[in-house]
Parts: structure tokens; C-alpha cells; sequence
């Protein structure tokens, strides 16, 4: 996810893109305006209602969306007098009186591998969807485990083999595309010292990397959807390319593509806070290098190859040598994104639990008190422990532990430390702009 | 991700058709328009839409048997009020003029004026004028409100809810519709209602960029004609009826100014026009899940401060300069700017009637 604020009254959901064309297509043939206007919505609520699980399936989605449509034009021609409804030429129509067959043939379809569960609840769907169709290779990253044993420390010699226009070889295997490739503003940022000194300016080199999940729309990873999946993936990179998102992402078959060049400012952080031992950090996209997993991060299904975390492990090492990035400044989303206004943390949640960092070879920073907490006193709500399946990392109870001993030594209130510290990183914020 | 709320399953074939037409023809839907500078209602009239439309002020006058004669012998409208007589809608400015007195307005930035306190009461008069009595219980009333305010989104749950018993105290089944939305409605009908429908009003600019119906975002800006005619006025030190009366005798935006003030006009305008292009170019990076738009689309302006010549030229002019990450097909002025907003909420209280 990038970080920005949610606009009032966004959006619900669209269905698919080939599935707007057909309904575009469709409501060009109603002549009246109110009538137009009851066809599109009827389609869209009927689907919306469909469970997740219909919806996640490229194919079967299709046909569904397509018997709603037929099904509310139908309804829409039963009801009104030919002046109203220029209806389709033979090959709709026939579609129109099909549609039950072709509904038939979907049930036919997928009820070998339990359609019949389809009237199982939302949750169930979910299950569902993440195992209906056999995925040896996908992992859930909160098991995952490579080398247990591996050094934090960044490898000593990784380097550039050969180049070309469109790839760049390096000697651990990587390969990187960079037909992508868009150059942004130069990185240009302010470190705060803890020590209280005056804020530095920095041009130089990314300190640290932020990890995401794309949040895009994922196939089943399964070889019947080898052509969803690579359609999936180029419609995402055009869309990052042109809004400038993220440095580097992470195709579901390990492919790096290189989106924002290394030295410019990728979009991706938003409002958020991180510290290493020195400094403190605002608003990451300037300072932190920003890498998406193409991954549906969600609490009920952690969906990330092994191809994922072996191209992750490698571009983690290289990153890190090349600018010598420390361990505790490589960290996801979702411990460094914070609603500044509110002063709550996990304002996006991408990775706030069940992120690989021991296959990365990163120390585990659930176990690191968020900076957001302790050092500025932001707090969470309900949703985040909603979203985050009913528990918060260890992290934030450490830091609140750390705070409620500080007030206690200062014979103060927490609330007033809090408030205290809410003001002081208001005035770091206001240096900002 | 957010958590979605948990969907209730419906059998896809069993699918109410839309009701026929005069089903309900006793009690013709009514789209209303509720503006900061003005209230238009429309509603269905044989084949066509008939709207009327009445200016959002009142006047407030001691009550003496001398002013009542006329007011009466010029038609204007009055109501009495705890021993003062109250001018309101199009007679407010009518009688303003002739006595060169201040009116006073209801609303405020798109929302109920919290600070006056005949708010309230002279919507209601307003609206009673426009639309009438409903002939049936739960006449069906749609009625249009702003996206809410960056600053204070509290505001708009407010004045929703305040117009919404109003209406409803009436005798109405009301419901709200996005005054950008609205737009989108009304106008951009044979594009689907897929494109960005704006609504410059005299206090507020509503913005909404809707894909097959669906709004993708919306958002206000908190700036509006009122705002360009009073700084303008502010600049050249011209009165507020001297500034409208230059914008009205022929104010184009697109020409070298004639004068200190249509050169004022212009500047403010072409600032009021930046910034609803900034706020579209933010909107769009920070929409969370935009989808992939697989044709250009058409933009359409409507409401009173759109209505300058050469305004939408100038828009189109500011777009492509700030080049979005979509595609523009195209820019034009509503068919009809004032009335643009009160049809499409009518469209939307037909579709749901
Ligand atoms: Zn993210």
C-alpha cells in the first residue's frame, strides 16, 4: 500500500475491467436516463453481493458478471417498451437467452473443487479461495524459514555483472529489470538527531528500506492462470510507473523491476515515523527506499512465493551494501505508517504481522518498540486490532511499557508524557514543510 | 486493508425490475439543488424537466403596515417573524436593490449557516416555495450536498442531517446525492455517467470523478464565485454590484481585460480554477484504488460561476498543463450550468423512485 490519506467518499468496489466494458457496452443500449441508471447499479449490487470467493476467480467471476448483467437487462427490457431499450443485435440476445446454460457450465466448472461451499460464510470463502486450487509453492511467510541461521549483517561482496538496456546481472543471481525505469525528484531530506540538535539536510544515499504488499488484484497462483497472473503484473507496474511508486517491485514469480530509480523519491511511505540509534525519521519516501511484494496482504491470508523472498533476500543484500543500510532500518509498512493528525500508528498495515524477516537474514523488528510510540506517544485503535486479527505486535507493548516507566521516574501522568511527545513530534513535523 | 462489512447473499435471479413508469405518477419525484447562492428544484414535465429557481437570501425588515403595502404591490415575497417582516428568495435582492440594503443568507461554504439563526427557518420557506407541499406521504425528494469539507468533515454529517429532517418534517422521502455526482447525472449520461462532473457554486467547487456511476473520489474546495466576485471588489475597491455587473456585461476570460476590475476577475478566477485542478491532480494520486480507465474522460462544469465566456477554455487549458495521469477527452460547460445539479439529483430520485 502507498501511504496517503483516504478521501472522503471514495471508492466502492468496480468490478473487473473487462467486465466494465461489457456493462458500458450494455447501458449504451438503454435510451432512458433513469433506467440506464438502475441497470448499472442493479448489475453492480447483484455482484458485489456474490461471494469473495467468485469474485477472486478471473474465470468464473466472468461468466457470473456477465449472467448479472443479462439477468438485470432482461429485467430492465420485461419492464419497459421498445423506445426505451435498443436491444442487442442476434449474438447478445442469444447470449441473453444462454445465460442460464452459461451459469450452468460455471457451476459445472468449479463444483468438482467445492462450489457447493459457496453458501459457507465470507470467512470460509476466504479459506477457499487460498486453497481450492493447489499451491505447493505458495507460503504462508509467517512459517517461513530459510536460513534460521543467517548472519544480520549484509554479505561482504555482491556485485554488478553485466548490464544491458533492459536488465542488470548481479554476481548473487539477481537479475533486475529495468525497462521500467522512471526517474522522480532527487532524494533531498531531514534527519533528526536525538540528541535534541538541529535537524541535518541530506541529498545523499537512502538510509533505510521499507517493505509493502501491493494490495493489487492476484489470480489463484496456479499454471491455468499463468496469463491473469503476468496481465496482473504488467497492469500494475504501468500503474506504479506512471504515479511514481514504490523504488523496486517484487513480481509473484521473484522478478525485480526496478520502478523508481534508486537515487529519486519513490511515493510510497506517506506519513510515518522511524529511528535508528542516532536519528529519528519523518515522512520516509525521501530517506527510505521503498520495495513492494506483488501480495495481497491481508490477516486471513498471507499469500507470498518463495521465488518472493529469495529475489527479496537478494535485492535486501545488495541495497544494504551498496549504501550501507543498517539492520533496524529495514522495516515494513506497517510499523512505520502513522495517521499524523490523529497520532495513531497503523494507519497502513501492510506487514504489520507475519513478515519473513529471518529469510531476509533482518533481525525481527515486531520486537523493536516503535519509535511512532515511544519516543512520540501515538497511540492505536480498535480497527488496527481488528485488521491485525485481534493482537498488536510485541513491539507496541514494549513501548508502552517503556513509556509508563518514564512517566512514573518523572512523576507524571502517562497522558501528559504522551502529550508531551505529541508536541514535540508536531514540531519535528512542522520543520518539514 | 480494512475490514469490509460482511455482505448479505442474494439469489441473483430474484431481481425486482425496475417499476413502471406512473406507478407513482401521482407524486413526481423532485431533484433539488440546495446552493449556497441559490435553490433550484426540478421535476418531470411531460417529456421534459421544468426547474425553477429561487436566490438563497432573505432580508430582514421592521415590521410597519407601509412596508407590507410594498412589498405587496411589488409582489415580493415576505413572511411574518416575531414583529419583523422577512423578504426572502428573489425578492430579497429585488428589494435589496431598491433600497440599497445587505442581504443575508441561510447557508454558508455549501453548508447551513450554524451562525444565523433564521437559517433553518427560511430553507424551509424556500423550499416550500419551490417544490410545494408533497401530494403524497413520502414523496420521493432528492436533494444534493457537498463532498464533505477537508478541514471539518463533522460539518457536512450536520447540515446533512439537519436538511434531511427539514425535508422529511415536509412530508418528504429525502434523500442526499453529491452535488459533483449530481452533475455526472445529468450530463454525462450517454458517456455512461463515467467522468468528472464539477460544481462551481457561488461558496464552494464540488468535485467528482465517477466511473459507470460509481464515484471513484469526490472532494470540495472551500472557494467559489462569491469568493472571486468579493476579492475582486476588495482589490479594485468596486462594489459588489458593480463587480457582478461587469461580469455579467460580457466578462471574457479569454480576452486581454477591458478594465482594473474584469482584469481582477481574472486573475481570481484563473486562481479558483488552478486550484480545482491541483485539488483533481492530488485526488488522483492519493485515491487509493483508481481503476484502470480504458477510454479518455469527458469533463463537464456546471453552477453560476462557470458560466463566464471563455471559462472552460481556460479549464482546459489548466488541465493539460498540469498533466494528470488519466486522459481528458474533453471540456465543456453543462448544458444547462444552473439547473445541472437539481436535474441529475432528479435523475436520481427517478431511478430510485
Ligand atoms: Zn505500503
Amino acid at each position: 500500500m502507498w501511504g496517503f490519506t483516504h478521501l472522503p467518499g471514495a471508492s466502492p468496489e468496480l468490478p473487473h475491467r473487462r467486465h466494465r466494458a461489457t456493462l458500458d457496452f450494455l447501458s449504451s443500449r438503454v435510451m432512458d436516463p433513469p433506467k440506464k441508471l438502475w441497470f448499472i447499479k442493479s448489475t453492480l449490487t447483484a455482484y458485489e453481493a456474490q461471494a469473495e470467493l467468485i469474485r477472486r476467480l478471473p474465470i468464473v467471476r466472468g461468466i457470473v458478471f456477465h449472467f448479472l448483467a443479462l439477468e438485470s437487462f432482461g429485467a430492465l427490457a420485461r419492464s419497459s417498451n421498445e423506445s426505451v431499450i435498443d436491444f442487442p443485435k442476434l449474438p447478445l440476445r442469444l447470449l441473453y437467452y444462454l445465460r442460464h446454460a452459461l451459469l450452468a457450465g460455471t457451476f459445472a466448472v468449479v463444483g468438482f473443487s467445492g462450489y457447493h461451499l459457496y453458501g459457507a460464510s465470507r470467512t470460509g470463502a476466504d479459506w477457499l479461495a487460498a486453497r481450492l486450487i493447489p499451491t505447493p509453492e505458495i507460503l504462508s511467510a509467517a512459517g517461513l524459514d530459510f536460513h534460521p541461521n543467517r548472519s544480520t549483517k549484509a554479505p561482504a561482496n555482491v556485485w554488478l555483472v553485466t548490464e544491458t538496456d533492459t536488465e542488470e546481472l548481479w554476481s548473487n543471481g539477481l537479475r533486475i529489470d529495468t525497462e521500467f525505469t522512471t526517474t522522480g525528484k532527487a532524494r533531498h531530506y531531514l534527519v533528526f538527531p536525538k540528541d535534541g540538535s538541529s535537524p541535518i539536510e541530506r541529498t545523499g544515499p537512502p538510509v533505510g528500506i521499507v517493505y509493502h504488499a501491493s494490495q493489487n488484484d492476484m489470480a489463484p497462483f496456479a499454471e491455468d492462470f499463468s496469463r491473469d497472473i503476468l496481465d496482473q503484473t504488467r497492469d500494475l507496474i504501468g500503474w506504479l510507473k506512471r504515479r511514481e511508486i514504490y523504488n523496486y517491485m517484487i513480481d509473484r514469480f521473484g522478478r525485480v523491476y526496478r520502478i523508481v530509480s534508486e537515487e529519486s523519491v519513490a511515493i510510497h511511505a506517506g506519513e510515518s515515523i522511524w529511528a535508528d540509534e542516532d536519528y529519528f525519521y519523518l515522512n520516509l519516501n525521501e530517506s527510505f527506499i521503498g520495495i513492494a511484494f506483488e501480495s495481497q496482504w491481508s490477516t486471513d491470508v498471507d499469500l507470498i512465493t518463495a521465488a518472493q523472498v529469495q529475489a527479496a533476500t537478494n535485492l535486501t543484500d545488495i541495497l544494504r551494501l551498496r549504501y550501507g543500510i543498517e539492520d533496524i532500518n529495514c522495516v515494513p509498512h506497517g510499523l512505520v505508517s502513522v495517521n499524523a493528525d490523529q497520532k495513531l500508528i497503523g494507519y497502513h498495515a501492510d506487514w504489520a504481522r507475519g513478515f519473513p524477516f529471518n529469510a531476509l537474514g533482518l533481525k525481527n523488528k515486531y520486537e523493536t518498540a516503535p519509535p511512532s510510540v515511544d519516543a512520540f506517544g501515538f497511540g492505536y485503535d480498535d480497527d488496527l486490532v481488528d485488521r491485525l486479527g485481534g493482537r498488536l505486535w510485541p513491539g507496541v507493548e514494549l513501548a508502552q511499557a517503556q513509556l509508563a516507566e518514564r512517566a512514573s521516574k518523572e512523576t507524571i501522568e502517562p497522558a501528559e508524557l504522551r502529550a508531551r511527545l505529541r508536541a514535540h513530534y508536531e514540531d519535528l513535523r512542522d520543520q518539514l514543510r | 486493508m480494512p475490514s469490509q462489512p460482511s455482505r448479505k447473499k442474494k439469489s441473483p435471479t430474484r431481481k425486482a425490475a425496475p417499476r413502471k413508469a406512473g406507478s407513482r405518477a401521482s407524486a413526481k419525484p423532485v431533484g433539488l439543488d440546495l446552493g449556497t447562492s441559490s435553490i433550484v428544484a426540478a421535476r418531470q414535465n411531460g417529456q421534459g424537466i421544468r426547474s425553477k429557481s429561487e436566490l438563497n437570501a432573505f432580508l430582514e425588515l421592521p415590521s410597519s403596515r407601509f412596508t407590507e403595502q410594498i412589498l405587496d404591490q411589488n409582489q415580493i415575497d415576505f413572511v411574518r417573524d416575531n414583529g419583523h417582516l422577512v423578504v426572502f428568495g428573489n425578492g430579497a435582492f429585488k428589494f435589496a436593490n431598491m433600497f440599497n440594503a445587505e442581504t443575508r443568507r441561510p447557508m454558508r461554504h455549501g453548508l447551513v449557516n450554524a451562525s444565523e439563526p433564521y437559517a433553518q427557518k427560511l430553507l424551509q420557506v424556500i423550499v416550500e416555495k419551490l417544490v410545494g407541499k408533497p401530494k403524497t406521504k413520502g414523496q420521493l425528494l432528492c436533494f444534493s450536498v457537498p463532498a464533505p469539507p477537508q478541514d471539518a468533515p463533522a460539518s457536512l454529517v450536520y447540515h446533512e442531517a439537519l436538511m434531511k429532517q427539514m425535508l422529511s418534517s415536509m412530508g418528504f422521502d429525502a434523500r442526499p446525492v453529491n452535488e459533483g455526482l449530481a452533475i455526472v447525472f445529468s450530463e454525462l449520461e450517454k458517456k455512461n455517467f463515467s467522468g468528472i462532473g464539477i460544481s462551481f457554486g457561488g461558496g464552494l467547487t464540488n468535485v467528482c470523478l465517477a466511473y459507470l456511476s460509481v464515484p471513484v473520489f469526490s472532494f470540495a474546495i472551500d472557494k467559489g464565485g462569491d469568493d472571486v466576485d468579493e476579492a475582486a471588489g476588495e482589490v479594485t475597491g468596486e462594489t459588489a454590484t458593480r463587480v457582478k455587473a461587469i461580469k455579467e456585461d460580457g466578462l471574457d476570460l479569454n480576452r486581454k481585460p477591458r478594465n482594473k476590475v474584469a482584469g481582477a476577475l481574472q486573475i481570481y478566477y484563473t486562481d479558483l480554477i488552478e486550484s480545482v485542478v491541483d485539488g483533481i491532480a492530488e485526488a488522483l494520486t492519493q485515491t487509493e484504488r483508481m481503476p484502470k480507465l480504458d477510454k479518455p474522460l469527458p469533463v463537464v462544469l456546471g453552477g453560476g460561476s462557470a458560466i463566464p465566456k471563455g471559462f472552460a477554455e481556460r479549464f482546459r487549458k489548466a488541465l493539460e498543463e498540469k498533466k494528470l495521469p488519466i486522459e481528458i477527452a474533453s471540456v465543456r460547460l453543462a448544458k444547462e450550468p444552473l439547473t445541472a445539479t437539481a436535474r441529475g439529483a432528479l435523475l436520481k430520485a427517478t431511478y430510485e423512485n
